[in-house]
């Protein structure tokens, strides 16, 4: 006999299984499962969508996959319920990323209520940014939200730290844009096909004619030239720019750098700011140590992130639920 | 007319008297006149409040309102008939909130309503009660006398009655019946226009969502286009939840994909059995659905709603969702309890919003077939390649190495070295052909040659085998004759069922030569040998075949282990 309590808990599962299809992914390849059975939901990772040539070692699956994770949090807080997590618990089955059990306890310390009515506004924002600055106390209240996920959140702020990462992400561009599997990869991910549900859309992403390059240069996704929101990003030093890292390196770091980075996403999203990754720098081995040395950084750079103020851009679409959720009576 | 002043002047005049009753019933009859004038005046009154509405909730009350002021009675009320031939619809004035509280529920269509509705002409009674058709009044209801019953036509179909009581006079007169019948006509009319204008309106409403969806569908940002679809679906068929629901892959069950209105949060991802559930009908039925209740009334299947898990589903219309795959999902629009039911229009509305769900599906299909035909160009392309520039490339090789035989001498170990190369190098020209031949494969006319015949048996052994043997071929291997052909293949499958059974090899060359009239089979492996276990019968067996072709079939162990089959017939 399942109690109304256990039907409820269910439904709060459920909604946090579709919640977290809301996250955001590398090249939005959205790669993920969840299983709902007995009582938790599983997080689980499908390989079959990892980024082969960008991405070998799973490490911004696992990032999208913690998005992902982060989301179903949020969820569950709003419905009430209190989330007992288990990261990484089976290490017979590695796919298995995260099991996710409610406890009657919501957390209300985090705001993830506040997070959850904000969560189908997060986008992934890749237009110019205004010129505006982003105020210190959001800068440091993002701090402090990437701290409580195990996370560090490093402002560029120092000169010095700007022309690096602008330097380093163009040394980063070029050497991955040299590689013919990585632009073959890039462009299996980026459509314009209306039936399509996964994929960068060619409409959010920058027009680029090769002739401005940028200081701080976004992914070159414009494959067919059919970029959308002109005249570019005009993506420079000037602007905010934030690292994300973890003290270690390993898939259980990745996964806390997702949700950390979700979060503060989250977080920028409620403030009515925009963000966009230019993540370049950390995916080539050489740029990262680079980065790491020239930041003086001790934790390891997972993503790099361009704040500001920006119109909004075309919405993500999402893979089915039918394609992504599981659940067994 | 005692108070009549002439009186009091007594002319007992006969001739005076009878002036006086005509001046009076003169009188009388100007009066009389001038309160059906007034009456007709309040009828024309109350038909122009009536008409000036072109919504039809507020005709219908201006209809009671006029009625009974225009009657002079006390309670009024219409209703409207359902199309099950109950009241779908009352609308009351005169009690108070109080007294509506204590009765409780609103008028089924029994008693005298009911007769009214089964026989739609009017219907006035001093008495109520008096009639063998009333059946009285529930508990708490306030006490009614007379009554006037008239019913409404809308383009010749009964619409609904106005219902009149007590009057102030103490009883309806024919004249009331009259006027009110009179007004029933005009608000028959308002009802219609307030209908078509209804109707207009929503296609309008129809229309314009029609078109923001077409634009969403070719749209590769943006919202959803089943979200769109359910959202503007909710609007307009004026529905308290609308889904979109999908078979899982198992296609056992549905699974709600989209939602939009009361409930439709806790829905989302919800899995529901199609054998319990309306919508599971739809499916099977292949037809849409147009229910005024979700509950299971005279089904034996008791199937319900998957709705009225979330909320207190009423009258709904279920949609299968139907491509060329076959049926995808539905798409299902309800209405709470007790809500007046979908109509046809309303249904035909929902077909149109379910085809735009399935052009949404199809056009996923569509990408999946555009990536195969993409996907056999490239392999195209590649064979093309392969043929065009590697196959000469690797040619000229061989041509230049074969001269450098001859500078070197033919005598020399290097020569003999180098002419191991190019024989190598012939080896891998027929496996690039094969490769060619198999990247091709489906588009090849010759699909049914010998060719791919033994390219499809060694796909269906690879598994066994635990890998892929390689196959080469060199000349006009696809023209052999049917009975050659046939065991040519009987040769493919028993020698490499032979090798997955008993050698444990790590690969198997196979290769198929027509060359100077005669053909060979060969296959080499690197297994353990398989002949000296006995197990010769299906070799011997082909033997005999070969024999019977005036040919001959070989097999010995490999100078480095394994084992290798020859098998040879001349072309007749």
């Amino acid at each position: 006999m399942t109690s109304v309590l256990e039907l409820r808990r269910t439904a709060a599962l459920r909604r946090a299984a579709v919640r977290a299809t809301f996250a955001p992914s590398v090249h939005n390849t959205q790669p993920w499962r969840f299983v709902l059975r007995d009582g938790e939901l599983g997080v689980y990772a499908d390989r079959s969508r990892r980024l082969e040539v960008l991405d070998p070692t799973s490490r911004q699956l696992t990032i999208s996959c913690g998005s992902a994770l982060m989301n179903a949090r949020v969820s569950l807080a709003s419905s009430g319920f209190g989330a007992k997590v288990d990261r990484l618990p089976d290490s017979a089955h590695s796919d298995l990323l995260a099991r996710i059990t409610t406890t009657d306890q919501p957390d209300t310390s985090a705001g993830f209520a506040a997070l959850d009515s904000v969560l189908e506004l997060r986008q992934t924002n890749r237009r110019r940014f205004d010129d505006e600055q982003v105020p210190a106390e959001v800068l440091s209240a993002l701090e402090e939200t990437a701290a409580a996920e195990h996370s560090t959140l490093f402002v560029v702020s120092r000169e010095e730290h700007r022309v690096a990462v602008a330097r380093l992400t163009r040394t980063a561009d070029v050497l991955e844009n040299a590689d013919p599997a990585y632009r073959a990869e890039i462009r299996a991910w980026t459509t314009d096909d209306p039936g399509r549900r996964d994929g960068v859309r060619e409409l959010a992403v920058p027009y680029l004619d090769g002739l401005i390059q940028d200081e701080v240069p976004l992914r070159v996704f414009d494959i067919g030239g059919m970029g959308s929101p002109p005249p570019g990003p005009h993506s420079t030093r000037s602007q905010c720019l934030v690292v994300l890292g973890t003290e270690g390196d390993r898939p259980i770091d990745w996964l806390r750098a997702g949700e950390a980075l979700e979060r503060t996403l989250l977080e920028i999203t409620k403030r009515g700011f925009a963000a966009g990754p230019v993540t370049q720098a950390v995916e080539v081995p050489s740029t990262r140590i680079q980065l790491r040395a020239e930041l003086g950084l001790t934790m390891y750079p997972q993503m790099l992130l361009r704040i500001g103020r920006a119109p909004l851009s075309p919405a993500a679409r999402r893979r089915r639920l039918v394609d992504v959720l599981v659940e067994d009576a | 007319m005692d108070a009549h002043p002439s009186a009091a002047l007594q002319f007992p005049d006969a001739s005076k008297l009878e002036l006086d009753d005509l001046i009076d019933q003169l009188v009388d009859r100007a009066n009389g006149v001038k309160r059906s004038q007034g009456r007709l005046r309040a009828l024309l009154r109350a038909i122009e409040t009536v008409t000036g509405d072109l919504a039809i909730d507020a005709v219908l009350r201006n209809v009671i309102e006029a009625a009974c002021e225009l009657a002079g009675a006390r309670y009024g009320a219409l209703g409207v008939i359902g199309h099950d031939g109950g009241l779908e619809q009352f609308i009351h004035v005169g009690m108070d909130e109080q007294t509506v509280a204590r009765i409780g529920h609103l008028p089924e269509g029994h008693g005298l309503l009911g007769a009214l509705i089964r026989r739609p002409n009017p219907i006035r009674l001093q008495h109520m009660g008096d009639d063998e058709r009333s059946t009285g009044f529930p508990a708490g209801h306030p006490p009614m006398d007379s009554f006037l019953g008239v019913p409404i036509r809308v383009r010749g179909e009964v619409f609904g009655n106005l219902y009149l009581t007590d009057s102030a006079a103490g009883e309806f007169t024919a004249e009331d019946e009259e006027l009110v019948g009179a007004l029933a006509m005009a608000a028959g009319t308002a009802v219609s226009n307030g209908r078509l204008l209804h109707e207009s309106r929503l296609q309008q409403r129809w229309l314009a969502a029609s078109v923001e969806i077409s634009a969403q569908l070719l749209a590769a940002v943006g919202e959803d286009p089943l979200r769109m679809i359910a959202r503007r679906a909710i609007e307009i068929a004026d529905a308290d939840l609308v889904t979109v629901g999908l078979l899982t892959p198992d296609a056992a069950e549905l699974m709600i994909e989209v939602a939009s209105g009361a409930g439709s949060d806790e829905l989302l991802g919800q899995r529901f059995s199609l054998e319990k559930t309306l919508a599971g009908r739809a499916i099977e039925e292949r037809n849409p659905l147009l229910l005024s209740s979700s509950d299971s009334t005279s089904d034996a299947d008791e199937r319900r709603s998957h709705e009225a898990s979330v909320m207190d589903a009423g009258p709904l219309m279920v949609l299968p969702l139907e491509g060329a795959q076959g049926v995808r999902g539905v798409l299902s629009l309800v209405r709470a309890r007790g809500r007046r039911p979908f109509s046809g229009a309303d249904l035909a509305m929902a077909s149109g919003f379910a085809s735009h769900a399935n052009v949404a599906l199809e056009l996923a299909d569509a990408r999946a077939v555009e990536q195969r035909l993409v996907l056999v160009e490239d392999r195209e392309r590649i064979a093309r390649d392969l043929h065009d520039h590697v196959i000469q490339e690797l040619f000229a090789i061989g041509l230049g190495l074969e001269a450098a035989v001859t500078l070197l001498g033919p005598g020399e170990a290097a020569a003999q070295s180098v002419r191991q190369r190019v024989v190598d190098i012939d080896r891998t020209i027929r496996h690039i052909r094969t490769s060619i031949f198999e990247l091709r494969g489906p588009l090849d006319t010759s699909a049914d040659g010998t060719r791919r015949r033994v390219l499809d048996i060694s796909a269906d052994l690879a598994p066994a085998l635990g890998f892929s043997p390689r196959v080469s071929f060199s000349g006009l291997i696809d023209n052999l004759s049917a009975d050659l052909a046939e065991d040519v293949a009987a040769f493919v499958r028993e020698v490499l069922t032979n090798v997955a059974k008993h050698a444990r090899a790590t690969y198997v060359d196979l290769d198929l030569t027509l060359a100077s009239d005669q053909l060979t089979l060969q296959v080499i492996d690197d297994g353990v040998g398989y002949v000296e276990n006995g197990r010769l019968s299906g070799l011997a067996n082909l033997r005999t075949r070969a024999e019977l072709h005036g040919g001959t079939f070989k097999v010995f162990a490999g100078h480095r282990g394994g084992t290798t089959v020859i098998w040879k017939a001349p072309l007749l």
